[in-house]
């Protein structure tokens, strides 16, 4: 039963020896979400009473989007999912890791949500999140916001003067001039380039 | 029980050394049974600051190798009878000597002395490893510049990481004069990043480079900035509350009058 078949860029079927696979790779977007009901409508037969195992290739999947994919999936007539396989924790919205103690100097963190850190980043240390980072403290080190490319992420710290701070595929440094002031700031990206802006209260965003 | 207090830095040529030397001597002067154990190994310095390099037989590497007796390698001040030093070895390298040795070592040395302070080496390497993992106290050395405190930093996060919980910091050469114009990382500065204890802050001293070449603690001579500071920190270290003071090199009648006219 080797008959692996294409039907979109991001979502691949395939025949094992006792189960099919449903390997998905990169973003899913809905019309490939579609292009995998259309093949199941297909190819009902090739479906029918399989055990059917769902593998993600990449990390982050959003839960929405694999949930979707569950529900198409489970609508095939005695269909039996045996798992899902992923190279890390699917990621739901508002997921958060939450560091509470000081990130020094070549410590780094970095995760597939927001990071909340309850403490200073310090010179050389670095932190990475696909969403956002919230440094309740000093931020000196590196902070790479949006990291798989998502640009609405944002920075926001209590003071912020990093050497250099990053959003998705967007890279500012600090000024040369050094402030004399710390209040609460955010960074988020506008037309191109890293604005940061004094937080007022009422909100991030 | 003795306790074990590594000094160390990360960065190189901050001072740990003659932290060492004159902690130690400080601590001795207070009549503590105190050995300096030099873990710089191939490149030691400590033998020298204290002015034993003359009457080394046997090193550190000896006595984990088995040629030697502890009690045959610990050289003792002529000058402070309390006072030992562990001198490291100058022709091996950092992996003639692994953290358990070193650990095996103190636990050793604990029995007979009060303190066992470790000169620990620069970099945090093999040699920064065997430094700190057999202490209960460490004593980080900065100076008021961006990297080293950047390096200090590093160096409290892997401590933190060895789950070592008690550091305390000392600012070396500070040089007020240019605190004051904005020159220089302020004490407050330095402690805004690192947020550990301060134990001491140690001004700029040219008598330090004159003990250093001679040999002669700068403690033994009580009336220098840097020698008065280091005696705090002993003190603080014995447990004794002694207020952070900033010595001043003591100015004579004219200057002292220049500057009341000038602050008036």
């Amino acid at each position: 039963m080797e008959d692996g078949r294409e039907t979109d860029m991001s979502i691949v079927v395939k025949g094992e020896r006792s189960y099919i696979t449903v390997k998905i790779e990169g973003e899913v977007d809905s019309e490939s979400i579609e292009g995998l009901k259309t093949q199941i409508e297909k190819n009902k037969n090739f479906f029918k009473e399989g055990k059917i195992l769902i593998k993600y290739v990449g990390d982050g999947i959003p839960c929405k989007v694999l949930n979707e994919i569950i529900t198409v999936l489970s609508s095939i007539e005695s269909v039996n999912i045996i798992g899902v396989l992923t190279e890390s924790i699917p990621q739901n919205e508002g997921n958060a890791i939450v560091i509470k103690k000081t990130l020094r100097s070549g410590q780094s963190v970095s995760y597939n949500g927001d990071v909340v850190i309850v403490g200073d980043v310090n010179a050389g240390a670095e932190v990475i999140a696909e969403g956002d980072i919230i440094v309740l403290g000093s931020l000196r080190g590196l902070a790479h916001a949006g990291a798989m490319g998502n640009r609405s992420a944002i920075i926001y710290a209590l003071d912020l003067s990093p050497v250099q701070i990053r959003i998705a595929d967007v890279i500012a440094r600090a000024p040369d001039y050094t402030k004399d002031r710390s209040v609460p700031e955010i960074a988020r990206v506008k037309d191109d380039s890293i604005i940061i802006e004094t937080f007022h209260h009422g909100g991030i965003r | 029980m003795g306790k074990v207090i590594v000094v160390t830095s990360g960065k190189g040529g901050v001072g740990k050394t003659t932290a060492v030397a004159n902690i130690g001597t400080a601590l001795a002067f207070m009549e503590q049974k105190v050995a300096l154990v030099d873990a710089d190994i191939g490149l030691r310095n400590l033998d020298v600051v204290l002015g034993l390099e003359n009457r080394i037989v046997y090193d550190i590497v000896d006595v984990v190798e088995g040629r030697a007796k502890l009690k045959q390698a610990l050289i003792r001040d002529k000058r402070f009878p309390t006072l030992y030093l562990l001198p490291a070895a100058q022709t091996r390298d950092k992996e003639a000597v692994s953290p358990e040795d070193m650990v095996r070592l103190c636990n050793n040395l604990k029995e007979e002395f009060d303190f066992i302070i470790i000169d620990s080496p620069a970099g945090i390497e093999r040699g920064f490893k065997n430094a700190v993992t057999p202490a209960d106290m460490a004593i980080i050395v900065t100076t008021p510049e961006v990297s080293a405190v950047r390096d200090a930093d590093r160096v409290i996060g892997l401590l933190e990481a060895m789950e070592k919980s008690d550091s305390r910091l000392i600012v070396n050469r500070v040089r007020s004069k240019l605190v004051d114009r904005g020159d220089m990382l302020s004490v407050e500065d330095v402690l805004e990043i690192l947020s550990i204890d301060l134990i001491g802050v140690i001004p700029e001293d040219e008598h330090i480079i004159i003990s250093t070449n001679r040999g002669e603690p700068i403690v033994s001579n009580n009336s220098t900035p840097a020698g008065k500071s280091f005696m705090d920190i002993a003190r603080r270290i014995l447990g004794e509350d002694v207020p952070m003071n900033m010595y001043t090199e003591k100015e004579d009648l004219f200057t002292r009058l220049k500057r009341f006219l000038k602050w008036r």
